[in-house]
């Protein structure tokens, strides 16, 4: 379990990092996306297009918020939660 | 001048009674009390109809929390009535005057008592809130609250005319604290109140008088001057409504609430993009959650994500006022956020292009564009009768 939650984790950072910042950027996982500008609203809808897709879940309508995509641990917390149902 | 003095005799009293004479516990009633005052003062009659609204949410809310078979059917039900409340106030007259001068001339519509409709000031704050508090309620997201709480939140009334419209989740706690007063707490609310007010009434009004004379005759002064004038009317509509959030936020540090900040340098911004995350944050973040993320958030397709940037766009403004000029400044903001992505997309795809906008001396040309962008689109914002086209043809062809 504790490894495929990093193996998450590394996946949803790879594509934060490609899609929204610059190279060389080191980004950790408690760093508040949203309020540090690293994503907007439209970031949010393309990282959930992604998790949808890299991960097979459906992120359901009341579930897009931006806490629960505020920071890559959080992102984890719920694709995680969905996986193992 | 005698209601300004009106207003402030009977604050001064309200602050010395809700901190000298209310136990800690009879405060919040206090507060709602004089917020309601204030309403009924306005109206009684839509004091009332407000209050309905305010019951009726809390019923509709007390439901969702003890009926989880039967939630969705209520807050399905609760949304009906909100939205088609809003609708009804703010758009009717726009549909009908629509369809009975445009050639359409059905009956019924003549019929129509048009003059009756009127749109009770700071109804669409309200129905904001209510429809923020069911749909988190819904989302078992924040506490029920009792309906003191639930209704001071819609109706305080540092709050209630121009809004922000803050979260219950941000509001709650605060009306459950049991606060002493702090005279810093106080410098700092009277400071944002003076910072309102000048800038409302002694820049925004000031700048009024000169810039409405040029807009309204475009054709009368050179190029430079009515370019300047519409820089001019960009900074009077953002000092207006910051102004107002000044006086909102001040107001409610006097009765020790701290409720949101509404504008964010938005005109230092440096792309449209951060703009609308800057400006009318309380609103734009409202549709953002409410509109944008329920029904574009899941399985976005591009498409499907240019769409909802675009109808966000025409909803933030048509909530302001159903009129053409809004809806214009909807398509065009919509437009360009949709071109923004777009060169976004591009940029990922174009490493030179990527490394030339990082260049830092490029920001303030962005923040240069990206204001003309925003200042240009405020000629249609049209609330004192002058002709967006006037002016822009003069613009385009004037020396």
């Amino acid at each position: 379990m504790l490894k495929s939650t990093r193996n998450i984790k590394d996946e949803v950072g790879k594509f934060i990092l490609e899609e929204f910042l610059p190279k060389g950027y080191v980004l950790n996982d408690d760093v508040s996306l949203f309020d540090s500008g690293i994503i907007d609203s439209l970031g949010v809808i393309k990282l959930i297009a992604f998790i949808e897709e890299k991960f097979k879940i459906i992120i359901n309508p009341s579930e897009v918020r931006i806490e629960n995509f505020n920071t890559i641990d959080k992102i984890t917390d719920i694709i995680s939660k969905k996986i193992s149902r | 001048m005698r209601d300004l003095i009106n207003i402030s005799i009977i604050l001064s009293i309200s602050i010395l009674v809700y901190w000298v004479i209310m136990p800690g516990g009879w405060r919040k009633y206090f507060l709602f009390a004089l917020s309601l005052f204030f309403i009924a003062v306005a109206s009684i009659p839509w004091a009332v109809y407000f209050l309905l609204n305010v019951v009726l949410a809390y019923l509709a809310g007390s439901l969702i929390t003890k009926n989880g078979k039967n939630k969705k059917l209520i807050i399905t039900s609760a949304l009906i009535w909100f939205v088609g409340s809003i609708c009804y106030f703010k758009y009717a007259n726009a549909i009908v005057g629509f369809f009975s001068f445009n050639g359409m001339k059905f009956s019924v519509f003549q019929q129509f008592p048009l003059s009756r409709i009127f749109l009770p000031i700071g109804m669409s704050y309200i129905i904001f809130r209510l429809i923020h508090y069911l749909v988190e309620l819904y989302r078992n997201n924040t506490p029920r609250g009792s309906f003191i709480d639930l209704a001071l939140y819609v109706f305080f009334f540092p709050t209630f005319l121009a809004g922000p419209v803050d979260r219950f989740q941000r509001f709650y706690p605060q009306v459950q604290e049991r606060k002493d007063f702090a005279v810093s707490e106080c410098n700092y609310g009277l400071f944002r109140i003076v910072c309102g007010l000048v800038k409302k009434f002694i820049i925004a009004d000031r700048l009024a008088v000169i810039i409405m004379p040029v807009l309204h005759t475009p054709y009368s002064y050179s190029r430079p001057v009515v370019m300047f004038m519409v820089y001019g009317l960009a900074i009077q509509i953002y000092l207006d409504f910051s102004g107002y959030t000044d006086i909102a936020v001040g107001l409610a540090r006097l009765f020790g609430y701290k409720i949101m900040e509404n504008f964010n340098h938005p005109f230092f911004q440096k792309n449209i993009a951060l703009f609308w995350r800057n400006w009318h944050i309380s609103v734009y973040s409202w549709i953002r959650d409410y509109f944008f993320f329920p029904i574009f958030g899941s399985r976005a397709s591009i498409f499907k994500l240019y769409c909802g940037i675009f109808l966000s766009m025409i909803v933030f403004h048509l909530w302001h006022a159903a009129t053409i000029g809004f809806l214009i400044l909807g398509i065009y903001h919509g437009i360009g956020l949709i071109i923004w992505q777009f060169f976004q997309e591009l940029k990922k795809k174009n490493p030179l292009l990527r490394k030339v906008v990082s260049y830092k001396w490029l920001n303030p040309v962005s923040v240069f564009i990206t204001f003309n962008f925003v200042s240009f689109g405020f000629i249609f914002f049209n609330f004192s009768g002058f002709d967006p086209i006037v002016i822009l043809r003069t613009i385009l062809t004037r020396r």
